[in-house]
């Protein structure tokens, strides 16, 4: 098992509005648990998850399809846990009602 | 006199003397820095990025407590803009390769990204934009030690004058003082005149320039019904504003002392009020009022929200919001009501391009194919009853077996929960919405089955004139008096009271005071409607007698034209309730 993993995947937009306010910060809250690079390539603009400029400026609209790039140690479960945020629409937890 | 006229974001009428907010120009005292002082200069940065961190953090916590969590999300979005890897790595780059000083830096970097955001052609992303100049004042005035001192040391009422106001800034505005306020720039979705209505002053965005020509201490007037800033007013439209003023004060402490006064007839009958909600934050509204409960509970802003079904917990949560606030006061919930046009993303490949979403797969529906996500809210629901004093409603119900069937899964939802060991209220009652004709003309045999039914006149009127109200070609045919539709509303009570059962009316015309006088004298006691009309149903209940009320309805009744009807309840309102016929706004 390499000590730096490299996983790269798609992603769709789903929401209606693109990657706006609530999915933004949903993205950027759960990159910063994992201590990989991750970042969502489109169009040739390439934006770190950790930095909400960076995905303000990435301007994916909706149906847009992302590669998803995550290297480091956690990168696999990094992978995982951006694509299940991709996938479930961007859910909001109970906590996340507050 | 001079008026300029603008958005109107937040209503009222307010004059007072004009406090003028300069524009921050901020003068960015040095371009560079020395050398040496580099790490002195940074490190000057970050403990200026971690108090404005900190401010923002604690603003959020205020207005999440005032206004509610949507207002604060405003500031959690701030917040990741400033803690933002990115802009730390930008700024220090500026101040360590190219010797900037922190000011100039944070100015140059977070203008950049607003110049791209603008650059982008999106309305929202532009809004944005706002966000970002926000972040950037707050830096700078960090680092240069400023503040907008004119806000911070009122002692006398004001109306605010200035180019724009950032959001933070409208959160934090003293309601004590600033009687209202104004500015150049903004637009009606922009943070800051969400803000404004949520704090309820009156504002206007959008004037244009005007600031130039206003030097401070005038007499200003700001209209936000109408979007009209007024400069030095002449006389007589001082003494026009200030009878406006008085006549609105006079119904505001009017329906203020309705609040504490329980909504009775003369000749004393009482008649339940309760509020239409769609949020927990919106409870205080009602209770505030004086509601009875809370009549209808609109739970779709659950499945909308999140672009995904929410799980039990995100139901149980939003709902014991809501019963705890109401203590004893009875909440009534209904059930999943989206239409396929606003369909989660979840369920959408289930059904293509509907031609007519109003008569296809929603609502109740929905719910009886969907078992388990019904079942998550049914579980939900019977969880927070033990919390307070809840009812369950259908929406949408057409047919019988729609309802057996609906009332059989929650039976199965209630022995689930019994084997689990969860409590609940087992005799929690049962009721439909009554909205589809096929309902009505049933009643009789529906009401055998329920335990309370709900009038939701806004699709009853829709699916009984064949007429879709958001559609303008048609939209003169969804009339509220429509004698159909009052007929429709007689069965129902008739119905209701053979077997004894309680009805009340949900949809828009219970908002509406024309109609009290109509629905009480048909026999209706109970009525649901939105917050802001309490106070002015329960004067007309306490100005009306259910002798006079039984006049009004038979003739109303007697009536065949829509118009006609409507006409004449407008003329009885009037010479029930003189002072709130003009201020009937709905």
């Amino acid at each position: 098992m390499a000590a730096e993993d490299v996983v790269c995947r798609k992603v769709k937009v789903t929401p209606e509005d693109g990657l706006h306010l609530r999915p933004m910060q949903l993205l950027v809250r759960k990159a910063l648990t994992f201590s990989s690079s991750i970042s969502l390539s489109f169009d040739g603009r390439r934006a770190d998850v950790k930095s909400a400029f960076d995905l303000m400026m990435l301007a994916a609209p909706t149906g847009a399809i992302l590669t998803l790039e995550t290297s480091g140690a956690d990168a696999p479960a990094a992978a995982d846990a951006i694509s299940e945020l991709f996938e479930s629409g961007f859910a909001i937890s109970g906590s996340e009602l507050r | 006199m001079k008026v300029f006229t603008g958005i109107a974001v937040s209503p009222g009428v307010v004059s007072g003397p004009v406090l003028v907010l300069g524009s921050e120009n901020f003068r960015i005292p040095r371009k560079y820095v020395g050398r040496d002082a580099i790490d002195d200069e940074v490190q000057r940065f970050h403990a200026a990025l971690e108090h404005v961190c900190h401010d923002i953090k604690a603003n959020e916590q205020l207005v999440s407590a005032q206004l509610g969590a949507q207002y604060g999300a405003i500031f959690s979005a701030h917040l990741q803009m400033a803690q933002d890897p990115r802009l730390v790595r930008e700024v220090e780059v500026l101040i360590r390769e190219q010797t900037r000083s922190p000011e100039f830096a944070v100015s140059r970097v977070l203008r950049s990204y607003a110049e791209q955001l603008e650059k982008m052609g999106d309305r929202y992303l532009s809004e944005r934009a706002l966000d970002i100049f926000d972040l950037e004042k707050r830096l700078l005035r960090q680092l240069l030690g400023e503040s907008r001192e004119e806000l911070k040391n009122l002692t006398e009422p004001v109306i605010v004058l200035a180019h724009d106001l950032t959001p933070s800034e409208t959160a934090t505005l003293n309601t004590k003082f600033v009687l209202g306020f104004a500015t150049e720039v903004g637009g009606r979705t922009s943070h800051t005149a969400i803000l404004a209505g949520a704090l309820e002053i009156p504002a206007i965005v959008g004037l244009g320039r005007c600031v130039a020509g206003v030097s401070g201490g005038e007499t200003v007037i700001l209209d936000g019904d109408n979007g009209r800033f007024i400069i030095d007013p002449d006389s007589e439209t001082v003494a026009r504003v200030r009878d406006m003023q008085a006549r609105s004060e006079r119904i505001r402490v009017r329906l203020g002392l309705m609040e504490a006064l329980p909504a009775e007839t003369l000749d004393g009958q009482r008649v339940t009020i309760c509020g239409n909600i769609e949020f927990p934050e919106e409870v205080s509204h009602c209770i505030k009022r004086g509601a009875d409960g809370i009549g209808l509970y609109r739970t779709e802003f659950l499945f909308l929200s999140g672009n995904r079904e929410p799980s039990e917990s995100d139901h149980y949560e939003a709902y014991c919001k809501v019963v705890e606030a109401c203590g004893d006061l009875p909440v009534v919930i209904r059930t999943l009501d989206i239409g396929a046009d606003k369909v989660p993303q979840l369920l959408e490949h289930q059904f293509s391009e509907v031609q007519n979403p109003m008569l296809g797969l929603r609502s109740i529906r929905l719910s009886l194919l969907n078992t388990p996500m019904f079942k998550r809210q049914l579980r939900a629901i019977l969880r927070a009853s033990v919390h307070g004093n809840v009812r369950v409603m259908f929406p949408l119900i057409s047919t019988l077996l729609e309802y057996r069937q609906a009332k059989m899964i929650l039976m199965d939802v209630m022995e689930d929960l019994e084997e689990e060991g969860i409590p609940f209220q087992r005799n929690i009652p049962i009721g439909m919405m009554v909205e589809v004709p096929s309902a009505v003309i049933l009643a009789e045999e529906f009401a055998r089955e329920v335990d309370f039914f709900s009038i939701g006149t806004n699709d009853l009127i829709q699916y009984t004139l064949a007429c879709d109200r958001s559609d303008p070609t048609v939209s003169n045919l969804y009339r509220s008096g429509d004698p159909s539709i009052l007929r429709l509303i007689q069965m129902v009570l008739r119905a209701a009271e053979k077997y004894g059962k309680s009805v009340t009316v949900c949809g828009q015309m219970s908002s509406d005071p024309r109609f009290i006088p109509l629905l009480l004298g048909m026999g209706l006691r109970s009525l649901s409607a939105t917050p802001q009309a309490i106070p002015r149903l329960k004067e007309v209940v306490r100005n009306l007698s259910i002798s006079e009320a039984v006049r009004i309805s038979q003739h109303a009744c007697s009536l065949d034209l829509a118009r006609d009807v409507e006409h004449y309840l407008q003329g009885e309102l009037s010479r029930l309730c003189p002072d709130l016929v003009d201020t009937v706004e709905f």
